[in-house]
């Protein structure tokens, strides 16, 4: 086991795995900028350092500075947390190079991961299935256009290469549609990216965004847990994620963690990941991408299967041989995760930064908090807006839904503006309550746009 | 126009029945108004005066920090030369070093004046924004 971990990391997070270090007995590095003096993850840790100014790329960016101080601090391992650096295959290999371990996978599986194109080329080859499509740039007079459409199976919806945001997009229903779509979506890539290039695959309707929490070890062993359900989401950012899936049948369940055990295993992964799939009404799944790191919604599979992922994905970093078979899980309930974000929901979620006053946070039966705020404490304009995630487990669905319910009506945040009346909505709300909920579920039924 | 000369300018109208006046001196100029309720807060600009001769005084000590993350050397550009109290300093001057991942930065000065606190150790480790010297530049 390590002997000191440096956390380059801040907010919950940083809390989140100097938590799981202390019950490992393991001593802890804070790192911070220099208006995150006075953060809770610095309070916390048995040692911190200054590493750089307000901005990010000079702090919690800051390869040389993050390494400089775990050179000073003697720490023998960098737990990377979620977003920063997390993902970033350079440090990795700067971990590596300067004997310090990286608590992740090993570079080449971020690498392979990280690139889109070779993540689904690989899945292809590991039997995952991924979104059916062309391949490559199709256009109006190809030959085999109608073919590919067929094998492919309408709807069909035609992207920009270059795209992004919407533009260049267009959906085919019906093969009398389609020449004419490519040359309107090739129009406005044009117009919009300087580049015609256009590809086709497959529509998938009202999708369902769900993932699998993966684990490897160094001797080849991987398990996969119960999946997690982000369909709730607000500009492809998650808001409310659960676990079990309400979408979900356990046979189901079993064929995609199989799928997801063939994609880490694909990579040779080592800690701990996501897979994440979209499926749609009929139950096919499709390969998306994978996480390589912990992820904030890491929670509610904590809840439902009484493993915590931190640990695991400290001792599975220090070599140690994964402890349990994916067959032998029970599911212990049904957990809910509201990410409370310091943002307007009233005026278009912009950001609310500032000095949070009196603050009450809920507790009782199944309610867990994972927070870095606290009374008297001054949120900076430079970093996430997450300010604490609510957890509810709860016997069945409705029950978790229920407990998250009371626990949002006890939150009180004085000084700044919080999302947790939003989140007090969509649990209330007759569809949500009913089932799982598709990806356009928000602008549907909430936002009523 | 000094914080001394500004302070005491200040007073001398808060004495009168002057309620506006705009006065240039060079390339000094100063608009000064009282409006009725305004009338009390010349105390307060007073006030406002002395604390910016205060920081004014405090000013002249400047402290030389750390850029980055590492092990400090107390190194002058010659080695016989360490940076100690008393030690005189000018804008370029190597007052140490910083010793990270096997590479070694200077610290250089940016003020004119004498050391007058040394606040950390040859070998000790230090962070972003430490202070490594207290620099006296009225001296």
């Amino acid at each position: 086991m390590f002997k000191k971990v440096l956390i380059a990391n801040r907010g919950e997070i940083a809390c989140r795995v100097i938590r799981a270090c202390r019950e490992l007995g393991v001593k802890t590095v804070a790192i911070h900028s220099d208006v995150d003096r006075e953060s809770m993850h610095v309070k916390l840790a048995d040692q911190s350092i200054c590493v750089g100014p307000a901005s990010a790329t000079e702090s919690y960016l800051n390869i040389p500075s993050i390494i400089a101080a775990a050179e000073i601090s003697g720490a023998d391992a960098i737990h990377p947390g979620y977003g920063f650096l997390a993902e970033n295959t350079y440090f990795a290999e700067v971990c590596e190079a300067c004997g310090i371990k990286f608590i992740g996978p090993d570079k080449e599986s971020i690498e392979k991961m990280g690139d889109k194109i070779t993540a689904i080329e690989l899945m292809k080859k590991a039997g995952v299935p991924v979104v059916p499509g062309s391949n490559g740039p199709v256009n109006a007079d190809d030959a085999k256009l109608f073919s590919l459409a067929k094998k492919i199976g309408y709807p069909v919806i035609i992207k920009a290469t270059a795209g992004g945001g919407g533009k260049g997009m267009r959906i085919v229903n019906a093969e009398s549609e389609l020449k004419n779509a490519i040359a309107m979506a090739q129009a406005e890539a044009k117009a919009s990216f300087s580049n015609p290039e256009v590809y086709m695959e497959k529509y998938i309707e009202e999708p369902h965004h769900i993932e699998f929490q993966v684990l490897g070890d160094r001797f080849g062993k991987v398990a996969y847990l119960p999946e997690r359900d982000c369909s709730i989401q607000r500009r492809h950012q998650k808001l409310v994620e659960e676990s079990p899936s309400p979408l979900i049948s356990s046979a189901l369940r079993k064929k995609m963690g199989k799928a997801a055990k063939n994609a880490a295993a694909a990579v040779k992964y080592v800690t701990v990941g996501t897979v994440e799939f979209l499926v749609d009404k009929k139950g096919h799944f499709y390969f998306m991408e994978m996480n390589t790191r912990i992820q904030v919604e890491h929670p509610v599979t904590e809840m439902i299967t009484g493993i915590d992922l931190v640990k695991e994905q400290i001792r599975l970093a220090a070599g140690e041989k994964l402890s349990f078979n994916s067959e032998k899980i029970k599911i212990l309930g049904h957990a809910i995760e509201c990410r409370i974000n310091a943002e307007d929901p009233d005026k278009d979620f912009i950001a609310s930064p500032g000095k949070i006053g009196k603050l009450y946070l809920p507790g009782g039966p199944g309610i867990r908090v994972d927070t870095h705020v606290y009374s008297g404490y001054t949120i900076p304009p430079f970093y996430d807006s997450l300010i604490a995630k609510v957890i509810a487990l709860g016997a069945d669905r409705e029950e978790a839904i229920d407990r998250m319910s009371r626990a949002l009506r006890e939150v009180e945040i004085e000084g700044i503006k919080n999302t947790s009346s939003l989140h007090g909505k969509i649990m209330t709300n007759e569809h949500y309550r009913k089932g799982s909920v598709a990806t356009d579920f928000l602008p549907k039924y909430i936002f009523g746009r | 126009m000094n914080p001394q000369e500004i302070k005491a300018f200040l007073k001398s109208v808060k004495e009168t029945d002057i309620e506006e006046l705009e006065y240039q001196s060079g390339e000094d100029s100063l608009y000064f108004k009282k409006s009725a309720a305004e009338f009390d807060a010349a105390p307060a600009a007073q006030a406002a005066a002395e604390q910016v001769v205060a920081e004014e005084e405090k000013s002249s000590i400047v402290a030389i920090t750390s850029a980055t993350v590492g092990t400090f050397h107390a190194a002058g550009s010659d080695k016989s030369q360490v940076i100690k109290e008393g030690s005189s300093v000018e804008p370029g001057k190597k007052v140490g070093q910083i010793e990270a991942m096997k590479i070694i930065k200077d610290v250089v000065s940016k003020v004119k004046g004498k050391v007058v606190k040394v606040s950390v150790a040859n070998g000790a480790s230090v962070e972003y924004g430490q202070e490594l010297f207290l620099v006296d530049t009225s001296k």
